[in-house]
């Protein structure tokens, strides 16, 4: 339904600019007033067997340059309504509070407590959710030039009569390459290429969390199951495929407020403008204020476990396309000593040292960069993960 | 039987006729195209002379005196010279029931109606009528005197005798009439030759006139007497003549009133009658028993302001759109309606609209008595009316008339055109994005009519203009609808009426979704004259809107969403005159409703998603009304009404039941219970009151004061009317939204009837409007009431408007000043929108000018303006920022909403329109209009947002029109 709607506010933008052909979306850049600010913004929830962390900051003006405020002298505590309380600890040299949460009782509700600048802040009281495990995450390419879809699919749930709402967040993984390798240098001293292997790691690995969170409902599914529910894709030309791709999917069940609360964080980001677009509105919230009528940013669900997945993508075994690169790499023929001097001087690694003069050729060299390289420079690691090996999906 | 003999002294009539002036019908026609006479050696009219004479014509059934005409015979059409506006025009030739001149009547020649022939007997005395028939016909080019002329002119004419038994003969001659009466062919011979009757060209036509003067017979009246179907047709071989004698109820049925609502005639004293006939207020008459009556001369003419009954209310038709300048040149009828007082939209381009505050679901939209659910095509750029088809809009805003409800805002009622019955013609256009055609064909002459309308878009060429990495290079986007109005007028007192409508909208911007709605409505009408005092009208129908998305960028998840509604619907509405100064209107109406509020189904063998389906809701409308008009003297006239409406949800269906001491939501929900029958019934009585009073003549203060109820509800948090709107029935937990409104306004006119003034002042209040809560999930929601709330509104404001209707320069100039508000008050709602305070609506635009002006440089060249300024309307924007860590980016937030207002809005449109090219041979007649749209090429904000664009929070503005739009239509009209 999300992409439906995002869909109507994509075609009606273009609308817009059909109409004119020309520039119909502009900067706008005015004062707007900023009544509500330095309002708490809280983030994380409650989970068991993890450590939990939240991180509280403060609201800012839209023009507001500084970074962002955040709220280091709160007390903050995990409590349930059977009377225990988990203190949650200002981690050291970060910016969130933390703290170990065991097994959580199903029967009890929890909620977070927050004190801070006189204020007491507190979330609705909720009973922990199971999360069902996942028991798919799948790779579709529908057609050879179309991107790569990930889809999910979670366990069949406990209760088939009910609707669940689940988000996901995922980290992802993928080999790099170099632009370019090399197996010689450049001797200066003899004035040559001489062959030397593993100058440079030959891959590398790097690591992202994913950018956005997702939600889904099994509303529209068989027996409230959710199959083939698409998280997030991959272009087919994106680097992360080139290669060998692997993707770790957390899941974690929340409840329906929490699930509209997602919805409506996204869309105010990221989906307004459109004409059909629905019209920005408060967040909801289940954190209050108790000591006033201040709003409060945030909404803080409670897990009584959270799943993950792991999968893996091989170029091989999709359409992936590579764009032309030109090559970047110096070329040098029949180059002079003082040239190649001059060239490893700069910083200059031999690629190739072709030699044919005596045939009657020339000598073709080429030269490159270390960042060209050496993938370390494009914030890969080169110590291979130790789940790399894996041949096979895992469900954790 | 009392034959009742009248003369009609009308004094008044002729005050009404100058009121009327070029508003008259009879100055409604096509401007007269001009020959270029230069290069013609024959002069094409009557006498061959270009000169006006003064007459009279009979148009529509009213008579116009001292009209200034003459008549060309190469076109066989009459041409009338407006009084004020002073330019030639063409009054539509089937409507002319006759005219005089030169001492002549000519009427529509019994062989072929689309010629005239001068009447030389009518067969008053003897039963026998002769007519003249004379047309000039193209002859050629020739040269004379060494000048080249590219026209010569022909002139061929015959005579045509009508005997008393109706059959027609050609005569010449004194022989060729005696062969037609062998039992007085020696007399006949006899007569001409006493009188020395010539019949030599030149003499031809007295001699004829009065040899069939003498032949011996029955007057027509006493042998046949005309029918009252004979007398309505205005094509009738046997036009009203002077000093005939004409049946009082005959007359009346003699008048095209089923055009109309009623006709009716009452005996006020025993010298003076009210006449009241299409498109004209009344009309009084002398009558004198021992008089003989000659005609009724009355006015058609415009609803004068000053005197019109209703505040609030607008007429308009499809002409007038030539004087207003429209995007891509797309003649668009509801666009008018933007360029009033009062009614306002949320941007360019946007579906709906909003009158006098109220928001877009509480305007009723009525195509020929169906309601129309969706009136736009392309998102809102275009309206789904063909213009071309359209006979009138009016509009209530203010004075809902009684028969009408189910909306608490106003009522837009859009009736079609009725084809001519007398020749087929048309008319198409070509556009920028779309072409429309409308062709009128008459079945049976003078008796059944269909007109048939189409239209289409090729806008897909616009797509085709993005750029490939934009991925909507192979999208495309379509519309079409087709109309059709089938007329069987069976006499002039009973006419049918069947409407049919179809409009489709289809779009896609890649092979991967697909999107569409559709509105479709056929009805039928049949209007009766039971008497001269009640006109009866039933109409029933069946209005459909649907809509659908698909969505097919992921297999497994391809779906399409639906939604539809069924509107049965039926009505019956009686106007009763009770008298010269009493009318009473009653009737009933009932609708039943049928939504299938939104279904979800998988598309494709890949896709997982399983089918969900909102239930059916189902529901009775009804309504009883009455209304009394009562005019208590020459200054005072009080209308009021009563409207008792009922509304029934009805089941099989799961109801769900609330705490009531709690807001509907899943917590407090207490049950939900499968119910049939009547699950719930609202009804409440809907009160119209309108009142006038004449200060001076020209000088009027009206007052209104109406109440209203609706029951069905568009659930939408987009700002304008969009394809994925829900419409919802009121049931248990969704309330009718009810309303009433007061209004008040003075309206004056100068005494030359050249200006017009009005100021009207309105205050609405709105109870039980359904807003959506913060985040509300409105598609495919099972719990509905579980995220809208019951909202207060209140709107207030004063119109001011100016117009000058005739003359050169003509056009209207209004400001209005409004304010729209919304509160949330309910005191369950912990945190209500705005801490519960008034804030304003989405379409309050507290400031308004708009301007239509266009200068008439000749007959054929003029000059057209649209200009419009508002208020920016209020829009929420965000409160602050904050910070998202796991996003690693700044999101904004909002609370209240509507605290900033986008930037004011201007658009001036100007037009350059050349009326038809003058080849009168010619089978087309083409029209152009250059313009430019938004010619200050000013970038005027639809909306303003804002958006994560990482490190900071990004406002936009999104214009829809970013620059100044040149166009060029081309109209083509052929007969």
């Amino acid at each position: 339904m999300m992409k439906l709607r995002k869909t109507l506010y994509t075609a009606l933008c273009l609308m817009a600019g059909l109409c004119t052909l020309s520039g119909c979306i502009e900067e706008f850049n005015a004062e707007i007033p900023s009544d509500e600010t330095n309002l708490l913004v809280v983030e994380g929830s409650i989970r068991a067997n993890d450590y939990n962390t939240f991180i509280l900051s403060r609201t800012q003006t839209l023009d507001d340059s500084d970074d962002r405020v955040i709220e280091n002298n709160a007390s903050v505590s995990v409590r349930g309504t059977d009377g225990s309380e988990i203190t949650a600890y200002l981690v050291p040299y970060s910016d969130c509070y933390g703290c170990w949460i065991d097994a959580l009782n199903s029967n009890v509700e929890y909620y977070l407590h927050i004190e801070v600048d006189g204020e007491v802040y507190e979330s609705e009281p909720q009973k922990p959710m199971p999360t069902e495990g996942i028991s798919d995450v799948a790779c579709v390419q529908n057609t050879p030039e179309s991107d790569l879809d990930i889809l999910v699919t979670p366990e069949s749930p406990d209760d088939p009569s009910t609707i669940h709402y689940y988000q996901w967040t995922y980290e992802e993984t993928w080999e790099v390459h170099p632009d370019y390798t090399t197996n010689m240098y450049y001797d200066v001293n003899l004035g040559k290429g001489i062959f030397k292997m593993h100058q440079f790691p030959e891959r590398g690995w790097i690591n992202d969390t994913g950018s956005t969170i997702m939600v889904g409902s099994s509303r529209n599914y068989e027996s409230q199951h959710i199959e083939k529910l698409k998280l997030y894709d991959i272009d087919r030309s994106d680097e992360r495929v080139h290669h060998r791709y692997s993707g770790l999917i957390h899941q974690r069940a929340i409840s329906k407020a929490e699930y509209e609360y997602e919805l409506a964080r996204r869309q105010a980001g990221d989906e307004m403008g459109g004409l059909f677009t629905p019209m920005p509105s408060a967040l909801p919230t289940n954190i209050h204020c108790l000591t006033s009528s201040k709003r409060v940013i945030g909404y803080i669900g409670c897990s009584l476990n959270t799943s993950a997945y792991r999968f893996f993508i091989n170029a091989d075994d999709y359409n992936i396309y590579y764009p032309y690169k030109p090559d970047m790499r110096y070329w040098a023929i029949n180059p002079s000593n003082a040239l190649c001097l001059r060239l490893v001087n700069d910083g200059m690694y031999l690629c190739i040292w072709k030699d044919e003069r005596l045939s009657g050729g020339e000598l073709e060299t080429a030269w490159a960069y270390e960042y060209q390289l050496d993938v370390r420079y494009r914030g890969a690691y080169i110590y291979e993960p130790d789940f790399w090996k894996l041949e096979e999906n895992v469900s954790y | 039987m009392v034959c009742m003999m009248a003369i009609v002294r009308s004094v008044r009539a002729q005050e009404y006729f100058s009121a009327a002036a070029d508003f008259a019908r009879l100055y409604q026609g096509v401007v007269e195209p001009q020959y270029p006479l230069g290069l013609w050696h024959d002069m094409p009219y009557y006498k061959g002379s270009t000169d006006l004479c003064k007459g009279r014509v009979s148009y529509h059934g009213v008579v116009y005196e001292n009209v200034e005409l003459r008549f060309d015979l190469f076109a066989q059409r009459v041409v009338v010279l407006s009084p004020i506006g002073n330019y030639l025009c063409v009054p539509e030739k089937q409507h002319i029931d006759w005219f005089e001149m030169d001492g002549h009547r000519y009427v529509h020649d019994p062989e072929d109606s689309l010629r005239f022939a001068a009447l030389l007997s009518d067969g008053s005395t003897n039963g026998v009528r002769l007519y003249h028939c004379e047309w000039k016909d193209y002859n050629g080019e020739k040269v004379i005197d060494g000048k080249i002329y590219l026209k010569t002119l022909l002139t061929n004419d015959y005579y045509t005798l009508v005997t008393p038994d109706g059959e027609m003969h050609h005569v010449k001659r004194a022989s060729d009439v005696a062969k037609l009466f062998p039992e007085q062919k020696k007399q006949i011979k006899r007569f001409a030759r006493k009188n020395h009757l010539s019949f030599m060209k030149s003499h031809r036509e007295r001699s004829l006139a009065t040899l069939a003067g003498s032949i011996e017979g029955k007057p027509i009246a006493e042998n046949k007497p005309a029918t009252a179907a004979q007398q309505a047709t205005p094509s009738t071989t046997q036009p009203a003549a002077p000093a005939q004698l004409i049946d009082e109820k005959s007359l009346i049925a003699g008048i095209p009133v089923l055009d109309n609502d009623s006709v009716a005639t009452s005996v006020t004293s025993s010298r003076t009658k009210v006449y009241i006939v299409p498109g004209v207020k009344k009309a009084k008459a002398s009558i004198a028993d021992d008089q003989e009556l000659a005609e009724i001369v009355v006015v058609g003419g415009r609803q004068s302001a000053v005197n019109n009954m209703m505040i609030g209310s607008e007429k308009f038709k499809p002409q007038i759109l030539k004087n207003i300048p429209s995007a891509f040149g797309e003649s668009d009828i509801m666009k008018i309606a933007l360029t009033l007082p009062g009614v306002t939209s949320v941007g360019e381009a946007s579906s709906g609209y909003n009158v006098r505050g109220g928001a877009t679901d509480q305007n009723l939209i009525l195509f020929n008595g169906g309601t129309v659910y969706n009136p736009s095509h392309l998102f809102g750029l275009f309206t789904s009316f063909n213009s071309d088809a359209v006979e009138d809009v009016e509009l209530f805003k203010s004075s809902i008339p009684v028969e009408y409800g189910g909306r608490i805002s106003s009522v837009l009622k859009v009736n079609s055109k009725e084809a001519n019955m007398q020749k087929l013609t048309g008319s198409a256009s070509i556009g920028a994005l779309t072409s429309k055609a409308n062709l009128e064909i008459p079945i049976v002459k003078d008796h059944v009519s269909l007109l048939l309308n189409g239209r289409t878009t090729y806008s897909d060429w616009i797509l085709k203009q993005l750029p490939e990495d934009s991925g909507y290079k192979n999208g495309n986007a379509n519309f079409y609808d087709f109309g059709g109005v089938l007329t069987w007028k069976i006499n002039s007192m009973h006419r049918l009426k069947v409407f049919g409508y179809w409009s489709y909208d289809k779009f896609s911007f890649s092979s991967d979704d697909n999107y569409g709605y559709k509105n479709r409505n056929i009805s039928a009408e049949w209007r009766s004259i039971l008497n001269e005092k009640i006109t009866a009208t039933f109409s029933a129908g069946l209005d459909h809107y649907d809509y659908f998305n698909e969505d097919r960028y992921v297999p497994s998840m391809a779906a399409r969403l639906s939604f539809g509604i069924d509107q049965l619907w039926a009505k019956l509405n009686i106007r009763h005159r009770l008298s010269e100064k009493e009318v009473l209107t009653y009737g009933l109406s009932t609708q039943h409703y049928n939504v299938q509020a939104g279904k979800y189904e998988p598309v494709g063998e890949e896709s997982c998603i399983t089918t969900d389906q909102l239930e059916k809701e189902k529901a009775l409308e009804s309504a009883a009304y009455i209304d009394y008009e009562h005019q208590f003297n020459e200054k005072l006239s009080v209308s009021a009404g009563l409207r008792y409406s009922m509304f029934n949800a009805l089941g099989p269906r799961n109801v769900n039941y609330y705490d009531a001491n709690e807001l509907p939501s899943e917590k407090t929900l207490l049950e939900t219970r499968h119910e049939s029958g009547i699950i719930k019934t609202y009804h409440a009585p809907e009160i119209r009151l309108s009142a006038k009073y004449l200060l001076q003549d020209n000088l009027s203060l009206k007052a209104g004061f109406n109440t209203m109820h609706q029951y069905i509800h568009k659930v939408s948090n987009t700002l304008i009317m969009s394809p994925t709107d829900i419409w919802k029935l009121s049931d248990l937990n969704i309330k009718p939204q009810t309303g009433w409104q007061a209004a008040a306004g003075i309206y004056h006119e100068t005494a030359n009837k050249n200006y017009e003034f009005s100021a009207e002042v309105y205050y609405k209040h709105i109870s039980d409007y359904l807003n959506y809560r913060s985040s509300a999930v409105l598609l495919m929601n099972h719990h509905l009431e579980t995220d809208v709330i019951s909202t207060k509104g209140k709107a207030y404001g004063i119109e001011l408007q100016a117009k000058k209707p005739l003359g050169k320069l003509n056009g209207w100039v209004n400001y209005t000043y409004s304010r729209s508000l919304l509160k949330q008050d309910d005191s369950r709602v912990a945190m209500p929108l705005n801490n519960g305070e008034w804030y304003p609506a989405e379409y309050d635009r507290p400031h308004e000018v708009k301007a239509v002006l266009n200068y008439k440089f000749t007959e054929r060249y003029s000059f057209s303006s649209n200009f419009n300024y508002a208020t920016g309307r209020p829009t929420t924007v965000p409160a602050g920022k904050y910070y998202d860590t796991y996003n690693h980016r700044y999101m904004p937030y909002y609370t209240d909403r509507n605290k900033f207002r986008i930037p004011d809005y201007m658009r001036l449109d100007l037009a350059f329109n050349i009326e038809p090219t003058h080849k009168l041979t010619s089978f087309f007649h083409t029209s152009f209009s250059i313009g430019v749209y938004n010619a200050l090429a000013r970038k005027n904000a639809y909306t303003i947002y804002y958006v994560s664009d990482g490190n900071k929070i990004q406002g936009y503005k999104l214009s829809v029109f970013g620059t100044a739009i040149p166009y060029v239509s081309l109209n083509i009209r052929f007969n």
